[in-house]
């Protein structure tokens, strides 16, 4: 394809003044819709203009401070999941009678094995790859299971927003520590749940297997695999599970399949949640993935991070 | 970028889009930054639509000088869902945001 010409110049000087104007336009009418806010300011010896950026500052620090307040609160008058979790991911790990060999192999710090197994290989040898996979990472790894595949094995992970675990799930009742909501609050919401619905009914029935599903969330284009066509296969994809390796790096998540995506249109071809993205260092390395079934019908592999 | 855009106002949609424009990175920094404005503008809007006008002043003195986890526990206390009406705002913002690009765009 031809290179276009660049017009930056002018598209830069059409949208900044629209967006200028419409600023102009929110100014005026906060200023006309909340004279208190005029008065209030003329009281405190400022300027209008001013009360607006301070106030959106204030506001802010107010309203992520309080979350977490908040997020302090539930866990004090509950559960505390951060910890659950932990502790129950260590006790998983240990479990003797594992029909997977991830027991103890796992927990030593794989990145380097993962990273050089995968740095003679064609991304797009699947079979190779997942020989790999399976024989590094000691877990049944696969590019299909069941005779089922996705349309790809490789390509660009996109950020994700959280998803709502159950109706009136939001930011402020999202996360269940400080420090979660700190690193990951900036992901937003998605505004609903994934494809297949919510993860619960209701806050009351959200256990910590569901918690864990959300935070480590996978997207995939479930709707290009050369399987879909049927309800059956559709909810074949739910819940399921896969792991996503970053081979630049090496580090390896399992997460699972809880909403699909992303649109053709954006040149992505994979999401996952801003836990997953996070733990794979994708924002240092690029944004391109493996993602590979990995073959445990018993839930016997934990979610997150792998090998450690 | 206060830390309530950075949580409600997401701008993915609004990168993607701006990818169709021919603009230097400094250039989509500096849209991207107005965006952020633009959102604080709004969304401080929506919030005081919902006081009561007894409550604006109160919330307006909380949050110059005041306490922060009072403030937030005020708009909590006064304003049914507001972390839903908040991310709701903040959506239209960016579906708004992105005609305007791609009605930029679409003009010769």
């Amino acid at each position: 394809m031809w290179p276009i010409k660049k017009k930056k110049s002018r598209h830069f000087k059409k949208l900044s003044e629209k967006l200028e104007e419409k600023k102009t336009q929110a100014l005026e009418s906060l200023k006309e819709r909340h004279k208190e806010v005029v008065l209030w300011a003329k009281k405190k010896g400022i300027k209008a203009d001013e009360v607006v950026g301070k106030s959106a500052r204030g506001l802010a620090a107010g309203v992520a401070t309080g979350a977490m307040v908040l997020s302090v609160g539930a866990a004090q008058n509950g559960r505390q999941p951060s910890k659950n979790l932990t502790d129950q991911k260590e006790i998983r790990r240990d479990v003797s009678d594992l029909n997977v060999r991830a027991g103890v192999g796992a927990k030593r710090d794989i990145t380097p094995f993962v990273k050089k197994a995968l740095s003679k290989v064609d991304m797009d040898d699947e079979k190779k790859i997942s020989k790999l996979l399976s024989d590094t990472l000691q877990i049944p790894v696969t590019e299909e299971l069941s005779g089922i595949r996705l349309n790809t094995t490789y390509g660009i992970m996109g950020y994700e927003s959280h998803l709502s675990r159950y109706p009136g799930d939001n930011l402020y009742s999202h996360f269940h520590s400080n420090t979660e909501f700190q690193a990951f609050s900036k992901a937003g919401m998605a505004g609903g749940p994934g494809a297949w619905g919510y993860l619960a009914p209701s806050r009351g029935a959200l256990t910590d297997k569901e918690i864990e599903r959300e935070k480590y969330y996978l997207v995939a284009q479930t709707f290009l695999s050369p399987n879909w066509g049927s309800p059956a296969i559709k909810q074949w994809f739910r819940h399921r599970k896969m792991v996503v390796v970053n081979p630049k790096n090496g580090v390896v998540v399992v997460g699972v399949l809880e909403d699909a995506g992303p649109q053709v249109e954006t040149g992505r071809n994979f999401g996952g949640s801003s836990e997953v993205i996070e733990e794979l260092g994708l924002r240092k390395t690029g944004p391109y993935v493996l993602m590979y079934f990995v073959d445990d019908p018993k839930d016997q592999i934990p979610l997150g991070r792998y090998g450690l | 970028m206060s830390i309530l855009v950075e949580g409600y106002f997401k701008k993915e949609k609004i990168l993607i889009e701006l990818e169709g424009l021919d603009l230097q990175n400094e250039e989509k920094s500096k849209i991207l930054k107005m965006t952020d404005e633009l959102a604080e503008l709004r969304l401080l809007d929506l919030v005081l639509e919902k006081l009561e006008e007894k409550d604006k002043e109160l919330f307006l003195e909380q949050i110059h000088g005041g306490s922060a986890e009072i403030a937030a526990e005020f708009l909590r206390e006064r304003i049914k869902n507001i972390e839903g009406l908040l991310l709701r705002r903040a959506r239209l913002l960016e579906d708004e945001i992105v005609e305007d690009i791609r009605s930029l765009r679409s003009q010769k």
